[in-house]
């Protein structure tokens, strides 16, 4: 009897464990984007590196992101989002996107980003968003040819030309470069922030980098109040 | 023995929840061989419901002790085991098939659920 009651709650347990994780990956997968959309007017055109912000911004902070770097992605997708309410839209800050090759494996979603970029700047804020959610969500393997034209399709850039810039690693030269530069900055872990000029290692919690912009924002204000 | 066995499962389980949820709640760093762990607690994985897995972790072990030192609940033991063991061969497989990395201690509370399963399977008194 006693044994039938022991089987009969082990068989109950992974039932209900089976709902639980069913229900827990379910809630996991069914997570939305920040739906993090762009003023078109506040996208810089013609910039090397993906930039928003207004023209006489008043600070300008610079992220070396890497794409397969967990960090960068909660970074992206979750702070990212609040900078812009609080920042960039008010024309406090001029934000530039610097993608940086942490590992081989993140030049080609770095490269399909900047692929993204060279077809529709205003885009490229959604397509880099994608590309960390897919990453966050599904981990290394989401960054693969099919996921990176599967996004470009979905937000109606052109494919065939899309196809050609990410088989010719067309903007591997540029990459390589951003690395050579980020590394003279000294850079050595991602992201690296660089507020106003200073650099700060990490993603910091949005209240923290608040305050740190609100002192560069002081400091730009109050120059005596510097160092 | 296998008593003993039980005990050092459920408190080793414990004690490797209760330095995760300082780790990830508090400093923010995990002291990892092999960097899987910063790559798993950065995953959205390392949440339930919005409440990260080593407070669960410390649910379950707590829960073991309480309903092993009540005569009456030590009889739901193998419920909350089995559900235990389970729930971590998801966790496990969600560090191998999706992240790709394997977070050390994650793995050894994965090892004590399961041997706790083991122990309950085999153990007279549950």
């Amino acid at each position: 009897m006693k044994k039938r009651q022991k089987k009969n709650l082990i068989l109950a347990g992974i039932v209900i464990g089976l709902i639980v994780i069913f229900l827990a990956y379910k809630s996991i997968n069914s997570t939305s984007s920040s739906g993090f959309k762009v003023d078109p007017s506040l996208v810089v055109q013609n910039e090397p590196d993906p930039t928003i912000g207004k023209p006489d911004a008043l600070i300008v902070i610079e992220e070396y992101s890497d794409f397969t770097c967990p960090h960068c992605a909660r970074f992206s997708l979750e702070t990212l989002p609040k900078l812009y309410r609080d920042y960039i839209k008010t024309g406090k800050v001029k934000f530039i996107f610097k993608p940086f090759l942490r590992t081989p494996q993140s030049l080609a979603p770095s490269n399909a980003a900047l692929c993204a970029y060279e077809q529709d700047p205003v885009k490229f804020w959604e397509y880099h968003e994608k590309l960390f959610e897919g990453f966050y969500k599904a981990g290394p393997p989401y960054y693969n040819k099919r996921n990176f034209i599967a996004i470009a399709h979905q937000l109606g850039l052109d494919v065939e030309k899309f196809k050609q810039c990410l088989e010719s690693q067309k903007y591997k030269k540029d990459l390589l470069e951003i690395q050579k530069e980020a590394l003279e900055r000294g850079v050595r872990a991602t992201p690296t922030l660089f507020i106003a000029g200073y650099p700060i290692e990490g993603a910091p919690p949005y209240q923290d980098l608040k305050q740190l912009i609100d002192k560069a924002l002081e400091n730009m204000k109050n120059p005596q109040g510097t160092q | 023995m296998i008593k003993k066995a039980f005990w050092f499962f459920t408190l080793l389980g414990l004690a490797v929840s209760l330095y995760l949820t300082y780790a990830y709640v508090i400093a923010h760093r995990i002291a990892c061989i092999g960097g899987g762990c910063e790559i798993v607690a950065s995953s959205p994985y390392s949440r339930i419901f919005g409440i990260p897995q080593p407070i669960m972790g410390i649910v379950f072990y707590t829960s073991l002790i309480l309903f092993y030192i009540s005569r009456n609940l030590r009889k739901f033991i193998p419920l909350i085991v089995s559900i235990g063991a389970i729930y971590s061969v998801y966790l496990t497989w969600v560090e191998v098939s999706i992240l790709h990395a394997i977070c050390m201690w994650c793995m050894i509370s994965a090892i004590c659920t399961w041997a706790l399963f083991f122990i309950t399977l085999v153990y007279e008194d549950f």
